[in-house]
């Protein structure tokens, strides 16, 4: 008699992240922010602001948004770290990149 | 050979996922580094260029906050069109990978208009150095888009065929998942490149 698979393994689980998704009124919710959100970006382009607070504000609305999809379209939210790991990292050896080759130009001129 | 005939399903791996969904996401977080590659370009070079068109020249934010808008309702099509395969609504699956595929049609479409406008108003490829790396950059994104459309249609296709149960969902899920990858680069360029003035 074989055992159950997750008898043998016992790091093997399956997951079923389905079950905490979010309703398809609530993804109706996100769409609407994510649009109102768009349209304030849009609107604060055109404010008459000092550059720095400028770059701050989109910044900090993009990445609101940025993490509003991942978070919730993409799930991870609900999935496990795993995969916000895999993905952060991405993120990241993104950002050290461009960070070194930035340097790199700093430094040349 | 009794042990591997017995061998767990594939979504029941030591890692707890089905081994597409991790290749996927590794797959994703390698395209980051080419998208986090081409922006870092273009922000590098941003206000570089010795001779114009200058952004301030060509953009016009509004068509282009229209465009991102497009693109955000695409990636809440695409999560219905999950849901729906989930619940096993087949008809309503087939209705929102339509209307994604449409979307990210017309996100296309808005995008060759502004190339081709774009060129009118003298900014080509070799003009400067903005109208180099703004053309890779959004060209690439433009890419990955005309990439989803098309396995958006074959989902479609395989699903008017009766070839995509509900069983399939995480087929469904995958192109979801790079469909969502491609919205959220494009949150990224619209605020770098478009929204913040050199």
């Amino acid at each position: 008699m074989s055992e159950p698979a997750a008898t043998r393994f016992p790091r093997i689980v399956r997951r079923t992240e389905h079950a905490h998704q979010p309703s398809q009124a609530r993804y109706v919710g996100i769409a609407v922010f994510l649009g109102v959100v768009t349209a304030v970006e849009t609107a604060v382009y055109y404010a008459d602001i000092i550059k720095g607070l400028l770059i701050t504000i989109l910044v900090f609305l993009a990445a609101i948004k940025f993490a509003t999809v991942a978070s919730f379209f993409m799930h991870l939210r609900f999935d496990g770290r795993l995969l916000v790991f895999i993905f952060c990292s991405g993120l990241a050896l993104a950002a050290f990149a461009f960070l070194i080759v930035l340097s790199s130009m700093h430094n040349l001129r | 050979m009794a042990e591997v005939a017995a061998a767990p399903h594939l979504e029941t791996t030591a890692t707890g996922y089905d081994n597409r969904k991790l290749f996927m996401w590794v797959f994703l977080a390698s395209d980051c580094m080419l998208f986090g590659s081409l922006i870092g370009t273009f922000l590098l070079y941003k206000g570089r260029s010795l001779s114009g068109p200058y952004p301030q020249d060509v953009f016009n934010i509004p068509y282009t906050s229209v465009s991102t808008f497009v693109l955000l309702m695409s990636s809440l099509t695409m999560v219905l069109a999950l849901s729906a395969i989930q619940r096993g609504d087949h008809r309503a699956l087939r209705v929102w990978l339509l209307a994604t595929a449409f979307l990210g049609t017309t996100f296309l479409g808005g995008q060759a208009y502004e190339f081709t406008d774009f060129v009118h108003k003298g900014l080509t490829l070799e003009s400067n150095l903005f109208g180099t790396t703004f053309f890779v950059l959004t060209g690439f994104h433009g890419a990955h888009v005309s990439v989803g459309v098309v396995m958006l249609l074959s989902l479609f296709i395989l699903s008017v065929r009766g070839k995509l149960p509900q069983s399939s969902s995480l087929n469904v899920e995958l192109v979801g998942l790079y469909w969502h990858f491609v919205d959220v680069v494009w949150i990224v360029i619209f605020t770098l490149v478009y929204l913040i003035k050199p």
